[in-house]
C-alpha cells in the first residue's frame, strides 16, 4: 500500500554526489544566515526561503531536505521574535519587568536554539552521506509532502516519461 | 500516516512545554523573590554598616562644604518652609536609621542629589522651578526613596571597593574624597532603582496626604519647558522616560479615604524672597 502513495526512497549509492551536498547545504545555509540574522531573527527565514525555493525543484532529496530544514527552523525564528519583543519591551520600553517568567523563557530559547543547532549538524552530515534524517514531525510532514504520488512538482533529475497526462490519444 | 506526524507534533509540544515548566519551576524554587539577584546586578548595600555610611556622608559632607564644591545657601524663610515639608514627610516614614539633613545650595542647575547618610542637597534653581510646595515635596520624597532605600550606597559600592571607602573613613584623603564627591554627584542610579524609588515616594506622598500626582505636574513642568534633555536639567538626564513617570504617577491609585491637605505656605511670596 505505502509502495502505491509514495515513491521509492532512493538509496545513498543512488544519489549523486551534487544532490547530496545540496542537501547537506539546505542546514549548512541556514547556519550562515542564522549567525548573521542572531539580533534580528528574520534574516534566517528569508534566507531559508530563498534556498528552498531556488533549489526544491533539482531533485526529490534535496527537496525534502530543504523543506525540512525550512520547516523546522519557524518555531525556532518564532520563538526567537518573541524574545526580541520582550527583551525590548523590558529594557527598552521599561513597559514590563524582569519576572521570573521572562527568565524561564531565556533559558528555553536558548534551549531550543540548542537542540536545533545539534539535531540541524547530525541531519547535514546524514544528508551528506545521502541517508535520511527525520525530526520529529517536521520530517514525516516533509516525507509526506515530497515523497507523496500527488506531489505534482516535477523534478529535474526525473524521467520525464512517467507524466501521467496522455498528450497523444487514438482516434477513437 | 497523518494520524501518526499529528502525534508527533503533540509530543514535540508536551516536550517544549515541559521544558518550559520544569525551567520556571527550577526559577520560582531558586529565586522566591520576584527577580533573581545574579541577573539584576543587585549590589551589595549591606556590607555597608548604617554607622558607617553616616560616617561617611558627614566626611563627604565636611569636604564639599570646606572645598567650596557647594555653597549653602542661607535663608530663613525657605529653611522654615522647608523643615514644613520635610517633617510632614519624615512623619510617615515608618522606622528609620536615617536622621535628614536637607540643605539648600546655590546653584544654577535644576539638580537634587542625596549623599549617604541621609543628607540632600536641592539647588535654588529647582526651588524657583517648582510651582507649588507639593512639587518640592514629591521631589523631596523621591530622594528619601532613595535614602531609605539604600541606592547612594550601592551606587558608590559599585565605583569603590569596601576597603576602599574605610580607607576614606579612617583617614580622609582629599584626592579620594574628591573622586568620591564626583561619583556621589554625577553617576546616575539604574532604571530600576528609579522605579523602586518613584513607587516609595507615590506610597509616602498618599500616607502624608499630598497628592503623588504632584509628580507628574512636576515633569509636565519640565517637558512644557523643554528642558528635558538640556545640560541645565543634569539631575533629571539620570531619569529617564519622564513621559511613562508621568503616567505612572497619574495611574496611582489612591485608598478611599484619601484626601489632600494642602501645606500653609504662602509660595510666591518664598520664592520671591529667595
Amino acid at each position: 500500500m505505502i509502495s502505491q502513495e509514495f515513491v521509492d526512497l532512493p538509496q545513498p549509492d543512488q544519489l549523486s554526489s551534487r544532490e547530496k551536498e545540496d542537501g547537506m547545504g539546505a542546514y549548512l545555509m541556514m547556519f550562515a544566515a542564522f549567525a548573521v540574522g542572531l539580533p534580528l531573527p528574520v534574516v534566517n527565514l528569508i534566507a531559508a526561503l530563498i534556498y528552498y525555493s531556488i533549489n526544491r525543484k533539482k531533485a526529490r532529496f534535496v527537496h525534502f531536505h530543504c523543506l525540512q530544514s525550512f520547516l523546522s527552523q519557524i518555531p525556532t525564528t518564532l520563538m526567537n521574535w518573541g524574545l526580541l519583543y520582550w527583551a525590548l519591551q523590558v529594557y527598552l520600553f521599561n513597559n514590563y519587568s524582569e519576572t521570573n517568567f521572562f527568565f524561564a523563557y531565556i533559558v528555553l530559547v536558548i534551549l531550543a536554539n540548542l537542540i536545533y543547532i545539534i539535531f540541524s549538524i547530525i541531519a547535514a552530515v546524514k544528508a551528506w552521506k545521502g541517508n535520511f534524517y527525520y525530526f520529529l514531525f517536521f520530517g514525516p510532514y516533509a516525507y509526506k509532502r515530497v515523497y507523496s504520488r500527488s506531489n505534482p512538482l516535477r523534478y529535474d533529475n526525473e524521467d520525464k516519461k512517467e507524466t501521467p497526462f496522455n498528450l497523444n490519444k487514438p482516434p477513437y | 500516516m497523518l494520524g501518526k506526524i499529528q502525534k508527533d507534533l503533540i509530543k514535540l509540544l508536551a516536550f517544549f512545554g515541559g521544558l518550559f515548566i520544569l525551567i520556571y519551576l527550577g526559577f520560582f524554587l531558586l529565586f522566591r523573590s520576584s527577580t533573581p539577584s545574579w541577573l539584576t546586578a543587585e549590589y551589595n548595600e549591606h556590607l555597608l554598616s548604617y554607622e558607617k555610611e553616616m560616617q561617611l556622608g558627614e566626611i563627604i559632607d565636611r569636604y564639599a562644604i570646606k572645598g567650596q564644591e557647594i555653597d549653602i545657601l542661607k535663608n530663613r524663610r525657605i529653611d522654615s518652609a522647608m523643615w514644613v515639608i520635610s517633617s510632614r514627610l519624615k512623619k510617615q516614614i515608618p522606622i528609620s536609621e536615617y536622621d535628614y539633613k536637607i540643605k539648600i545650595i546655590e546653584s544654577e542647575m535644576i539638580n537634587a542629589f542625596t549623599i549617604p547618610g541621609g543628607r540632600i542637597y536641592i539647588s535654588k534653581e529647582l526651588i524657583l522651578f517648582c510651582e507649588s510646595p507639593e512639587q518640592l515635596a514629591a521631589v523631596l520624597a523621591h530622594e528619601i526613596a532613595h535614602v531609605e532605600k539604600r541606592h547612594t550606597v550601592s551606587r558608590i559600592l559599585k565605583e569603590f571597593t569596601i576597603s576602599l571607602l574605610f580607607s576614606i573613613i579612617s583617614g580622609a584623603d582629599t584626592v579620594l574624597l574628591s573622586e568620591l564627591w564626583k561619583t556621589t554627584i554625577s553617576s546616575s542610579f539604574n532604571r530600576k532603582q528609579e522605579q523602586e524609588s518613584d513607587e516609595y515616594a507615590m506610597d509616602l506622598l498618599e500616607k502624608s496626604n499630598i497628592s503623588p500626582r504632584a509628580i507628574a505636574a512636576f515633569f509636565r513642568k519640565l517637558n512644557r519647558e523643554n528642558l528635558d534633555y538640556d545640560e541645565k536639567v543634569e539631575f533629571l538626564m539620570s531619569h529617564p522616560h519622564n513621559n511613562s513617570r508621568i503616567k505612572r504617577s497619574l495611574e496611582y491609585k489612591t485608598s478611599k479615604g484619601f484626601k489632600p491637605i494642602p501645606f500653609d505656605l504662602d509660595w510666591k511670596s518664598i520664592k520671591e524672597d529667595l
